[in-house]
């Protein structure tokens, strides 16, 4: 009698699935609680549309995800959807054939949706690997009322040379200029890289990546670090900078005690969470200044650097995931995170619902960019990008010259090929 | 259980005593045949040694072997290891520029718990050896780092260290001086780390030295001193020489440990500023594990090995020859 | 305790004042750091930046309570809870008996094991992760509980059989010899009067591989994927998604997290303490 219930029981599992045929876990690393209510409505909503697909969201804090991912990638139990920072992390992934390739599902209409840039951003070799969904930008974030203080203003900021009187003038005011992160290294690697950016440009970063001629060891990139290094000069960075994480750095500048902020556009709701109140800078009190432009750069001055991140899938993923997070990259949908100011959304119109001045200027900055370059840390891998913020946490630190520093990247190039 | 026979019966009947009495051997009654079965060696190394030895060889030792493989690749991880570079990755590593400073920042971590951790520990487990709810609740107390795990040992410390909120700073407020960020200071954070590696530690080597000091027997040290033995050569001459296999052991682990060390430097200081906190494995994590680079941390991996075991065949030589005297 | 009294007419060392002193001292910069952690829990974040050593303003256990009505908090402590006994027993009945064999038992080989046993103390283990992984992937051990108990007790081997061989090797020969005499078997040996014998050290290696197992993140987040299996470090992780960088909230759950640990010592250290080997040996 008892085998007999079991049985029924047993019956009644495998026929309950059938109306949820497949199951599509979803791995993401967002810890913004507003954010993650939008995701996961949006998840229920697909669901109640398809009731043949279960979604399952899953998430990791950001240092496990990535501590875990090599192995995850590995097992059964990898997630079909999980989050990327593009770059050549994901060309690892795509050599080791751990990545399915999505061209064939995804259609053309979500292609023209998510742009060239987007499209682009996530193909390897012609192939089409994952859907970008949103994209940032570094920028100078300021303290209005500490600028004004020291009698600085954003168009003073606009070349480097100007930027270097400018910090100098804030510190004579006794204001601590810039606050900056440096055990975390990656805050550190904007300066340089965006120096790269705006000395050497698109076309000379390929070619020193692919280590044609004298690599990141010829001149533009000297001249980065140099440029770099006369800033360091000036002493600009708060007391301890050196022990300083992103989080404190954040908090630090929320709080009102430097003029001054590298850092990409989620820096506005950071800067608030980790500020001492709570409450950190008001949009008011805000304003972003974008990175100075140099004399004689062979770079666009309008270039940017930042990221597009967005979603891959595990080799073994079904048609299903890929059509999920089709119609997730979907305009509707992603306006929601627009309106929600969670981040600037990639697929084109829905930044329109962008309710953040400051989102809005950034999401133009990047629409009207020639290049945008993907973080340096990101784009060229763990390995090389790992230098790449080596050199330029020692450069803080006065332990290199900009020569040694360039030619550290160039050796690593070498090496990984 | 039943498919066993009767092994377990026998291995699972209740130990009379929870106490000390030696009496506790089988009863008389206990069946010739099944006497001669236990009784006998190659039976006991049956049953105590191929389950060990295949846990340990299947989850320790092949992956470690094979960790070491990866040290002649060229490998991210992902996929086939198909790129066979040689002795290049050795190579990398001692000249690497980090390297020697990792090194050296490691023998320094071994000559601070040598030096410090260990004579500390000593000095307590000496002072705590007796009973009593007082002693039992110190004791507690300075077990209390070692029970914590790395990560919030870490945290709590960065608070300490914190030059803007920490108590560094504070107490430099109350001395009327600016003391340094630790954490960011190329001279002041090895030192700092140091500090909390003996506060996490050296409970650890304490209770150690504990344990065996409760092993003495006690009429020996009572004999003493109703000779009028001082307390001070009690413990020179009888205490300390009777727990010297404890502090032998506590060296090799203190040593061992520390060419070890690496999950309280990452959430300390992360191995800056500017790589000058990087112990051998902490500059392994950094620099082969997060980068992707297994084949480089192959390479750390098989020469911090070849040091511990050219260490520990040293050691036992060293206590072998000190045998004789 | 009784045990202990009655050996001898107990004659208590008392502590010198010096001693005190040092004892204080130490006591003193153990509890800092810990002092700092609990009261954090207390406080709000911007307190905790201004004044991480001062009292807190209100001791409202607002965060504490808070986090025991997470469902997800007793769920991971509870995990974590069996994770680690079942590697404590584990590791205690193997490394036992395997340091038993080692230490009395002569048998071809037996130097040459010892040393292969020690050799997991000499290789860094964070380096064997990934490998380890692919193992226990193989095996179909991932993202179940017995995969990472197995493999904790696997890497606290090592150090479990040096220690209890270590203490074996102390145990006066005497009491094997006469127990050989009469007729009794190895595996009795063990089970009757080494055991009985060991409890202290028992004890301590309990301790070492509890706490080892209790606090470890890296194998459980490697080798588990489904939430309701997540150990306590895995679920402190989660938090800190949840609650961005609320690094009071932090506080207050380390500080919920390390009392069972602490249970868990005080539970065991009764035995440490209560002397039964000296009484044993001379009994």
């Amino acid at each position: 009698m008892k085998r007999f219930v079991i049985g029924a029981g047993l019956l009644a599992l495998t026929t309950v699935p059938s109306l949820a045929e497949v199951t599509v876990d979803w791995l993401h690393i967002e810890t913004v609680p507003e954010t993650v209510a939008i995701m996961e409505a949006a998840a229920k909503e697909y669901e109640a549309a398809n009731p043949d697909v279960k979604v399952n969201v899953q998430f990791l804090e950001n240092e496990a995800f990535k501590a875990k991912l090599t192995t995850l990638l590995q097992s059964d139990a990898a997630p079909d959807i999980f989050y990327s920072w593009g770059g050549g992390v994901m060309s690892d992934q795509v050599e080791a054939g751990v990545l399915r390739p999505i061209g064939n599902v995804v259609s053309d209409g979500a292609r023209q949706a998510l742009g060239d840039a987007g499209i682009n951003a996530f193909t390897r070799d012609g192939e089409l690997y994952g859907l970008a969904q949103n994209v940032s930008q570094v920028v100078f974030w300021g303290n209005r009322e500490l600028l004004d203080k020291a009698g600085v203003g954003p168009d003073d900021m606009k070349t480097w040379d100007g930027f270097l009187v400018s910090v100098q003038k804030i510190k004579d005011a006794g204001i601590t200029p810039i606050s900056i992160g440096a055990q975390d290294k990656w805050p550190a690697h904007f300066y340089w890289s965006y120096l790269v950016v705006r000395h050497a440009g698109q076309d000379a970063f390929n070619a020193a990546r692919s280590g044609e001629g004298d690599g990141f060891a010829a001149e533009p990139f000297v001249k980065a670090g140099e440029d770099f290094l006369e800033l360091i000069a000036l002493e600009p960075f708060q007391e301890g900078y050196l022990a300083a994480n992103y989080g404190t750095a954040s908090g630090h500048f929320g709080d009102g005690k430097a003029a001054l902020h590298l850092m990409g556009n989620w820096d506005y709701t950071v800067q608030r969470s980790n500020s001492a109140s709570g409450d950190g800078l008001s949009q008011d009190q805000l304003l972003i200044v974008p990175f100075p432009t140099v004399d004689g750069g062979s770079g666009d001055d309008g270039d940017t650097l930042g990221g597009i991140n967005g979603w891959i899938f595990h080799r073994d993923a079904p048609d299903e995931a890929v059509k999920f997070m089709e119609w997730y990259s979907s305009k509707d949908v992603q306006s929601r995170f627009a309106a929600g100011n969670s981040y600037i959304p990639i697929t084109q119109g829905a930044a329109d619902e962008l309710a953040n001045p400051f989102f809005k200027d950034i999401s133009n900055n990047i629409n009207q960019a020639k290049w945008h370059a993907i973080f340096f840390d990101q784009e060229l891998g763990a390995d090389v990008g790992g230098v790449v913020n080596d050199v330029s946490v020692e450069l803080t630190d006065n332990a290199i010259s900009a020569q040694e520093a360039a030619e550290l990247v160039k050796e690593a190039v070498d090496d990984a090929q | 259980m039943t498919t066993i026979g009767n092994r377990p019966q026998h291995l699972t009947r209740p130990v009379s005593p929870t106490g000390p009495t030696v009496s506790a051997r089988p009863e008389r009654g206990t069946d010739t045949l099944k006497r001669r079965f236990f009784g006998n060696s190659s039976v006991a190394l049956v049953l105590f040694i191929p389950v060990t030895l295949g846990l340990f060889s299947l989850l320790v030792v092949m992956p470690m072997i094979e960790a070491a493989s990866f040290s002649f690749y060229n490998w991210n991880g992902f996929g086939p290891m198909t790129k066979f570079v040689g002795l290049d990755n050795y190579e990398d590593v001692v000249t690497h520029r980090h390297f020697s400073k990792a090194v050296r920042n490691s023998f320094l971590v071994i000559a601070v718990s040598l030096f410090v951790q260990l004579p500390l520990a000593l000095w307590a487990a000496l002072a705590l050896t007796e009973n009593n709810w007082g002693v039992n609740v110190i004791r507690t107390l300075f077990f209390l780092p070692y029970m914590l795990a790395e990560v919030a040992a870490g945290l709590m410390w960065r608070f300490v260290y914190d030059g803007n909120y920490g108590l560094v700073p504070a107490v430099g407020d109350t001395l009327g001086v600016s003391l340094p960020f630790v954490l960011g200071d190329k001279f002041w954070v090895m030192p700092a780390i140091m500090l909390v590696i003996v506060w996490k530690y050296f409970g650890f080597h304490m209770m150690i030295y504990i344990a065996a000091l409760q092993a003495i027997p006690k009429d020996v040290i009572e004999a003493a001193r109703l000779d009028g033995v001082s307390r001070w050569q009690i413990t020179r001459y009888i205490r300390i020489p009777m727990i010297r296999s404890a502090i032998l052991i506590t060296v090799f682990f203190a040593i061992i440990g520390a060419l070890q060390l690496f999950d309280l430097i990452i959430p300390l200081s992360g191995g800056g500023p500017s790589h000058s906190s990087h112990t051998i494995v902490s500059f392994l994590y950094q620099f082969g594990i997060t980068r992707m680079k297994l084949g480089f941390g192959g390479a750390v991996s098989v020469i911090l090995f070849i040091v511990c075991v050219a260490f520990t065949i040293g050691y036992r030589r060293f206590l072998m020859s000190r045998r004789w005297d | 305790m009784a045990q202990t009294k009655r050996n001898k007419p107990m004659r208590q060392s008392e502590i010198s004042p010096l001693q005190w002193i040092g004892l204080g001292a130490i006591a003193l910069f153990v509890i800092v750091p810990l002092y700092a952690t609990a009261l954090g829990g207390f406080k709000r974040l911007g307190e905790l930046r201004n004044s991480p050593f001062g009292l807190p303003e209100s001791w409202s256990p607002h965060k504490f309570i808070e986090i025991l009505n997470e469902s997800t908090f007793f769920l991971t402590l509870w995990n974590s809870l069996l994770v680690s006994t079942a590697t404590v027993v584990l590791t205690v009945i193997l490394s036992s008996m395997t340091a038993f064999a080692l230490s009395h038992i002569r048998f071809f080989g037996r130097r040459m094991l010892t040393n292969f046993l020690m050799l997991g103390l000499l290789f860094p283990a964070a380096t064997a992760v990934l490998p380890l992984f692919l193992k226990l992937r193989d095996l179909g051990l991932l993202d179940s509980h017995l995969g990472i108990i197995l493999a904790q007790t696997a890497f606290s081997l090592s150090f479990s059989i040096l220690l209890f061989h270590n203490f074996f090797k102390e145990l006066p020969a005497e009491l094997f010899d006469a127990a050989r005499m009469d007729n009794c078997g190895y595996v009795q040996i063990y089970w009757y009067i080494t055991l009985p014998l060991s409890l202290p050290i028992i004890a301590t290696v309990s301790v070492f591989a509890f706490v080892a197992s209790w606090n470890n993140f890296l194998l459980p987040l490697v080798v588990l994927n489904t939430p309701e299996k997540y150990t306590w470090p895995l679920g402190i992780m989660q938090y800190r998604g949840e609650y961005g960088t609320d690094w009071t909230m932090i506080l207050a759950y380390l500080t919920l997290t390390i009392l069972p640990a602490i249970a868990f010592f005080l539970a065991a250290q009764r035995y440490i303490i209560s002397g039964l080997t000296g009484g044993a040996i001379k009994g």
